[in-house]
């Protein structure tokens, strides 16, 4: 589903971000990214969501080639993804309902089916009754979890997080994840990065370790490293 | 693209008119006063084309015509004139026609010579294009039976550098003040658009494509193009109907006089509307197009 093959990733200026990273995500799997500022975690989801390119390796998502793929394509791979950002990244002007349509209407549905489908997605992240209320009138929580919703919608096959506790109270942060937990249970990848070593070891699923761009380890689920 | 995901965008581009209302009223602010002075650059030059052109016409090249020359060699001339194409009007006037005139501005002093041939007959001809009076003056000149010609050469060529003068000047302006506008309603969308770099930015991630994130901002820019176009057509329309109605009502009968050379805004309604919308939308659309390019490539 996702495949890191010797990856590495220098920037114009110099910094090495990635030094030969390989490694493989399933599909169904549940994995945690972890490691300290500027470890590289934000490069490897740049480059998943084909933000930035490769140096030297390859890899690939949900069957696309990242480093061959066109710039026209691009749209393609990441409606194929459902990608949950730290600050949320919700559209100001736009009613919850209205984000959470918007990533429906860019791959062209239905307004039949997307009339039918958010109301249920907001259903799921138990935000129905604030479907008309504006991001700048909900908590952070709540935020996260339309931004969970939007990124539901188009019944993705991965779902990416970056760091989607980061600005939410523990105990909305645990709500979060057990979300996420509920719908790997259904059949989604999920793949995770943080940096709340409670969380990580709370819910015990695979977690890969990465430390000034290298993977250092990668202990699977159930706990026995790789 | 569906009909459904058509009128979304559309709809769009609407809403976000209205919600970013401090930056679209700026945007139609500074694209109106543009085309207001463009509008108004365009019908001064032309106006003062029409004055220049009806002075022109006020211009004569009188022939004289040589005594005593048989009736078939001044039919032969007469369709000679007539013949030229720069010719435009002619009129005959007879050697008791020219002493009646004469008498007329001179009483008594022509008293006695009433059998006398003092005047010769002449024609009075108008010519289309006074540029080429001299050439034409050349022509008749020659012409048998013709005794002399007198025609206002250096007032025409006066009359022709003006015109020419203004021509120019008039075009210098428009172009400076279009390129001005461009700049300006570029400037202004670039902010509105940067303002709203996050949104584009999220749209990316979300996996829109570039054409579905430029529709909104396309008919954004198309709606303030639209009104703008609209707001100075209103502006110039008033204005120029107050101005040539103070014209024609002043009391100055040499002023008075220039009404019937200016032109009247039912002349140009259509043009200016069309010239006016055609531009708006054009500059709107074409700016916001331009604007956005830059924050599409994540």
């Amino acid at each position: 589903m996702i495949c890191f093959d010797c990856v590495s990733k220098v920037y114009p200026n110099g910094t090495k971000a990635l030094d030969n990273v390989s490694f493989a995500i399933e599909k169904g799997e549940f994995a945690f990214i972890v490691g300290a500022s500027g470890a590289g975690k934000s490069t490897l989801l740049k480059l998943i969501m084909r933000e930035e390119k490769t140096s030297s390796g390859h890899i690939s998502v949900n069957g696309y080639e990242l480093s061959n793929l066109r710039q026209s394509d691009i749209p393609k791979l990441r409606r194929s993804m459902g990608i949950v950002f730290q600050d949320f990244r919700l559209i100001e002007n736009m009613t919850v309902y209205e984000n959470v349509e918007f990533a429906m209407r860019v791959t062209n549905a239905s307004s039949r089916s997307i009339r039918k489908r958010v109301p249920y997605v907001l259903g799921l992240v138990g935000l129905a009754d604030k479907a008309r209320s504006y991001p700048a009138q909900l908590s952070g929580g709540q935020q996260q979890r339309v931004s969970l919703a939007r990124a539901l919608v188009n019944n993705p096959s991965i779902i990416i997080a970056d760091e989607p506790t980061g600005n939410v109270d523990p105990q909305m942060s645990h709500e979060i994840v057990e979300l996420l937990n509920e719908i790997n249970h259904c059949g989604t990848t999920i793949l995770m990065v943080t940096h709340e070593h409670n969380l990580v070891s709370e819910f015990g699923r695979r977690v890969i370790t990465i430390r000034d761009g290298k993977v250092v380890s990668d202990i699977p689920d159930g706990g026995v490293r790789r | 693209m569906r009909f459904g995901s058509f009128t979304y965008l559309l709809k769009q581009g609407a809403k976000n008119t209205y919600l970013n209302k401090a930056m679209s009223a700026a945007s139609v602010g500074v694209l109106t006063a543009c085309l207001v002075i463009v509008g108004f650059s365009i019908l001064v030059s032309e106006n003062i084309k029409s004055i220049v052109g009806f002075v022109q016409q006020q211009n004569e090249i009188i022939v004289f015509v040589e005594d005593n020359i048989p009736s078939s060699v001044e039919a032969t001339l007469e369709r000679q004139i007539r013949s030229m194409d720069n010719v435009a009007e002619v009129s005959y006037t007879s050697k008791e026609q020219a002493f009646q005139n004469q008498s007329e501005k001179l009483g008594d002093l022509l008293e006695g010579y009433e059998n006398e041939d003092i005047f010769p007959a002449s024609y009075h001809i108008k010519i289309k294009d006074i540029s080429r009076i001299e050439e034409n003056v050349e022509i008749i000149s020659s012409l048998d039976g013709v005794e002399s010609v007198d025609a206002p050469t250096n007032v025409a060529q006066v009359m022709v550098k003006t015109e020419r003068g203004i021509s120019v000047a008039c075009s210098v302006v428009v172009i400076a003040l279009l390129i001005g506008s461009l700049v300006i309603i570029m400037n202004t969308i670039k902010i509105t658009v940067y303002n709203r770099r996050r949104e584009i930015n999220i749209m990316k991630y979300v996996g829109a494509k570039n054409g579905f994130i430029r529709m909104p901002f396309l008919v954004e820019g198309m709606i303030l193009g639209f009104s703008a176009a609209l707001a100075a057509f209103i502006i110039v329309w008033s204005l120029y109907e107050r101005l040539y109605m103070g014209i024609e009502s002043d009391a100055n009968s040499w002023i008075n006089s220039l009404t019937s050379s200016l032109i009247p805004f039912e002349n140009v309604i259509w043009k200016l509307v069309s010239a006016y919308l055609v531009t708006g939308v054009a500059i709107g659309g074409f700016g916001s197009l331009i604007s956005i390019r830059k924050h599409l490539k994540v």
